[in-house]
């Protein structure tokens, strides 16, 4: 009898909701993310509802702070055959903790699902469950099977964008980056050569939905970095070796969707996706409680009053006992229950929460206005952000900001008028730390505006890699590459104030090369580079001496054509950013010639096959054309001149 | 937010809700345990009059209803047999009180009763016996609705003749068995429309092939040019409305106008508990229809176009009566100007808004 009781104890489906998100990316609206209207629903509310309709036995509601509200909203509905517990922890301040928390708790009985309260889908989770069982008994370290939707190309929102190595065999996760550096993703080399197939995919959409095995709460607490679910995901495939798990992946079918909001922008187009339907059966009119209606060009109404000439456009959908008043224009916006919306006033790309009242020929677009809200006649904001409470005065214009209806600490300028203050965080601080936890740039704050705010993030994008590498013509300098140059001059700068013996700089050089596995042409670059930028002052005499005492290592590096032509890059682009240097170029190359470090096939090769059109290239190549011409002349007779030289070598 | 209107049901009503809900209970199973839930309902003898027990009747159907339609199954059939179940409540009342069934004609209602009392009978009085015999009479509903579908496949031989060929769409079990019940005796050809997005045609389909019936999938696409070869059209439907018109799965208009244009008949197969005493009045009318996810109709993956099109993807089609030649239910076959005789006959007109 125990023993059939144990065994059904195996089978309930647990799963467990995070309910935090542990970023501030939704203040001042709200710090629980989870409780954040979503076509006029909490997000948890499709949470749970989705667990349920997936047949869930258990849900395990997981937050540190608005206990209440969670309880509330859990006991206000019904929730099918699933059981729904909350537990709190105030201690917790990331997945990785609540996770610890939940291992020490122990109170789970085998594979659970693993979401966050912002979870909106449709999807079948059993199936997803099943495979992962079915992994565990081929592979005994499968630890995680993360869920991925198919989204085709790219990616909605910088929060969404991912990279992944997949095996094409077993669906194992291979490789996992969230953004890339520069251009470029990092894959194991070894993990390539010993999986025959793999994916590199970067048209998949994060659900954020994942199936743990038991060990994953040990995991974490064996792992005390593990702050995310992405460290996580990160540490398993890194350590492989280590920890000796393994991450599977597993992709969504047919009409199965599933999403999680995560930042304003997610937010935006996940509304947009319920408004279109992609979460069926999980749409407005399809809602027990609260039904709405549907109509043509995806307007949904729930005993709304509208005036005879209001214009209600496409997507939109508008809670009950809401006012439209005449003239008023609202396209692509959610708008709460008990509203009012004024006389000709136009409401596009927005989201309006409950008992909001916008007072006559307002222009509102691409706002989220959170509960309580008062927007005097004749205001117009654009991309902004309004918490609760907050007051405009009339004819007031607001871009791009973040208000909340009392100032941050008193004695602050209110620049807004009425009860509108902007919000200024340190969480901004707090966010960019986590985030630099997370591995992934978080571009400071962004409203719902999309297509506004991707200019700025590929401005961060060319900042950081200007930033990154010191010399723009050449390709971006990769980490190691850096770290070998930055040596090397160390090297080379103890070893010419020291005046060691020019033998042994090679052989360190040549030891960090090795160390650093950078290639022959860019190790030659790179000890020009040191050599001409070694001293801060440049002056024509120092630069001499140094020609003079690292005549050594040019005869070591530069011994055939190649070398000596990534000498001469080398000497273009250092010129390019240093100015006295390109004064002395000719001479420079003149010296060089003369001590037969460079022979003059590769000078006049380099002197007529420019890299790239620059400016300053071509400023460099017209003063050192006296040299040229000298040098052509004196061909005709190069052949027995060499001949002569070598002789008289 | 729970309303404290919605009385608290019973647990096997919520627990048979979270059945049909999950897909546990599907198809006919929904009908019967309709039936039998009211069954429970008349046991359970919480009322003392036939009013009591219709509006206990009323208020569990309408719960019923309101939860099942937002559901992906329908339910509508079993609003139906809420329906029924009054009218049978009614009946017994009537018959077990001695007194006349009040049947609506144009005369009674246009002249005023001479007698000067109250037209309508308020269903007051206490009868002992009531519970019993509208248990009875429930029995024979159940009965019935049991047998509907055999008795629709058992007319099958009645329509499909040796050689004929017929095209169909969808997939209902209805459908399949009527196929099967022609089977035994004729030899006949099914072309089965694929029935995209849905692609319920291809399940058709597999029934059909197991059962050894020659049958071809044609695409949605060339249902107008195969049409001329067609002798019949022989589809299921989920609702029929009180004008002999459908809602049936989406694709059945199509098909229905090119059976017209060839003027091929159009036979529907319709078991009693779907005529609803509904009307479509206008083509956006909010509840006739639902619109399902847009998958099938546009891939997620064609982010490029999901923010410019709006994309709908309707579970039904609205047939109008005119291009429906005969229905088939299991009392026989009727044409759509005779579904509202049936109308009167199966449900009050008290009861047509639950």
């Amino acid at each position: 009898m125990q023993k059939k009781e144990a065994v059904q104890k195996d089978d309930v489906v647990q799963a467990v909701v995070i309910a935090d998100c542990y970023q501030n990316t939704f203040r001042p609206v709200t710090d629980l993310p989870a409780l954040l209207p979503l076509v006029n629903k909490p997000l948890l509310a499709y949470t749970l509802e989705c667990l349920s309709a997936a047949k869930v036995d258990e849900a395990i509601v997981f937050c540190s702070f608005g206990v209440e509200e969670v309880k509330y909203l859990v006991s206000c509905r019904e929730w099918g055959r699933m059981s729904v517990t909350v537990i709190t922890s105030d201690r917790c301040s990331s997945l990785g903790d609540a996770m610890r928390d939940l291992d020490a708790k122990a109170i789970l009985r085998g594979d659970f699902i693993l979401v966050t309260g912002n979870l909106i889908g449709n999807l079948d989770l059993l199936s997803a469950l099943e495979r992962h069982r079915k992994i565990q008994k081929t592979d005994k370290g499968a630890s995680m099977t993360l869920v991925y939707k198919e989204c085709g190309g790219k990616s909605r929102s910088i929060e969404d964008e991912m990279y992944l190595g997949i095996d094409g065999k077993t669906d194992r996760i291979l490789a996992f980056q969230r953004r890339l550096r520069g251009s470029l993703m990092e894959i194991d080399m070894e993990a390539i050569l010993a999986h025959g197939q793999v994916d590199i995919r970067n048209d998949l959409f994060d659900c954020k939905v994942s199936i743990c095995s038991m060990n994953v709460p040990p995991l974490f607490s064996d792992n005390f970095d593990f702050q995310s679910l992405d460290d996580f995901v990160h540490g398993l495939i890194i350590n492989e070796d280590i920890i000796a798990c393994t991450v599977y992946s597993y992709i969504l079918t047919g009409s199965q969707y599933a999403a999680t909001v995560t930042s304003w922008q997610n937010y935006h187009y996940i509304s947009k996706d319920v408004v279109h339907r992609w979460t069926y059966p999980f749409v407005p009119d399809l809602r027990e409680d609260e039904r709405y209606t549907y109509n043509r060009n995806s307007i949904y109404l729930q005993d709304v009053s509208l005036a005879k000439d209001c214009r209600l456009k496409s997507d939109v959908v508008i809670g009950k006992e809401s006012i439209i008043k005449e003239m008023a224009h609202v396209l692509s916006s959610v708008v709460g229950k008990r509203c009012t919306i004024g006389a000709n006033s136009v409401i596009s790309n927005s989201y309006i929460f409950d008992d909001v009242v916008i007072e006559d020929e307002s222009t509102i677009d691409h706002c989220v206005i959170a509960s309580g809200c008062k927007i005097g006649s004749g205001s117009s904001l654009s991309g902004c952000i309004l918490g609760p409470k907050v007051e405009i005065d009339i004819r007031s214009s607001v871009e791009q900001s973040r208000l909340q209806h009392v100032p941050k600490s008193t004695g602050e300028g209110d620049p807004i008028g009425g009860k509108a203050f902007e919000y200024t965080s340190d969480a901004d601080e707090g966010s960019d730390s986590d985030s630099e936890d997370e591995g992934c740039v978080m571009p400071g704050w962004r409203g719902l505006n999309y297509e506004q705010s991707k200019p700025e993030a590929e401005d961060d994008d060319s900042d950081s890699l200007s930033g990154e590498s010191t010399d723009g013509a050449h390709s971006p300098i990769q980490d190691d590459t850096n770290l070998f140059y930055s040596e090397i001059v160390d090297s080379m700068l103890r070893g010419y104030e020291d005046k060691l013996p020019c033998d042994n700089l090679v052989l360190e050089i040549n030891s960090s090369r090795y160390a650093y596995n950078v290639p022959l042409s860019e190790v030659n670059y790179n000890v020009v580079r040191a050599i001409l930028t070694l001293e801060q002052n440049f002056t024509w005499e120092s630069l001499a001496d140094r020609l003079k005492y690292f005549k050594p290592l040019f005869v070591n590096y530069m011994r055939n054509k190649d070398a000596m032509l990534e000498c001469l890059n080398a000497i273009e682009d250092v010129a390019a950013i240093n100015p006295p240097l390109a004064l002395v170029t000719m001479k420079l190359i003149h010296v060089l010639y003369d001590r037969d470090i460079l022979t003059e096939d590769p000078i006049l090769h380099w002197y007529r096959n420019p890299r790239s059109d620059e400016a300053k290239g071509q400023q460099l190549r017209e003063s050192v054309k006296r040299f040229i011409e000298w040098l052509e002349k004196a061909e005709p007779s190069d052949d027995e001149e060499s001949d002569d030289e070598s002789e008289d070598d | 937010m729970i309303d404290a209107k919605v009385p608290v049901l019973d647990e096997k009503i919520v627990s048979w809700i979270l059945d049909v809900k999950e897909g546990k209970c599907k198809g006919d199973a929904i009908i019967l345990g309709t039936v039998r839930l009211m069954k429970e309902v008349v046991n359970d003898g919480k009322w003392k009059n036939a009013q009591e027990l219709m509006s206990s009747v009323r208020e569990v159907g309408r719960a019923v209803e309101r939860r099942l339609s937002c559901t992906v199954t329908e339910g509508s059939s079993s609003a139906n047999v809420i329906r029924r179940v009054l009218r049978i409540v009614r009946e017994e009342y009537l018959a077990l009180g001695k007194k006349e069934a009040v049947e609506e004609s144009l005369h009674k209602m246009l002249t005023p009763r001479i007698d000067g009392t109250k037209d309508e009978d308020d269903y007051g009085t206490l009868i002992p016996n009531l519970g019993a015999a509208i248990l009875d009479h429930l029995n024979e509903l159940e009965i019935e609705l049991e047998t509907s579908s055999e008795n629709i496949a058992a007319q099958a031989s009645e329509h499909i003749h040796n050689n004929e060929v017929i095209m169909t769409l969808g997939n209902s079990k209805i459908l399949a068995d009527f196929f099967k019940g022609a089977a035994k005796e004729r030899k006949f050809e099914v072309l089965v429309a694929k029935t995209e997005p849905s692609c319920a045609g291809l399940e058709l389909a597999q029934v059909l092939h197991k059962a050894k019936i020659q049958t071809n999938v044609v695409p949605d696409s060339n249902i107008f040019s195969i049409m001329s070869r067609v002798n019949k059209v022989i589809i299921g439907t989920d609702t029929v409305m009180a004008n002999g018109g459908l809602r049936s799965i989406c694709g059945s208009h199509l098909m229905a106008l090119a059976a017209a244009h060839y003027s091929v008949p159009v036979l529907v197969l319709a078991p009693l508990h779907q005529l609803s005493p509904q009307f479509l009045c206008s083509p956006n009318q909010p509840s006739f229809n639902t619109f399902l996810s847009p998958h099938g109709v546009l891939d997620y993956t064609d982010s490029d176009l999901l923010a410019k099109v709006d994309v709908y993807n309707p579970k039904y089609d609205y047939v109008p009566p005119d291009l429906v030649t005969l229905f088939v239910s299991n009392t026989g076959g009727h044409t759509p100007s005779y579904i509202y005789r049936h109308l009167t006959e199966l449900y009050h007109p008290k009861d047509h808004q639950l």
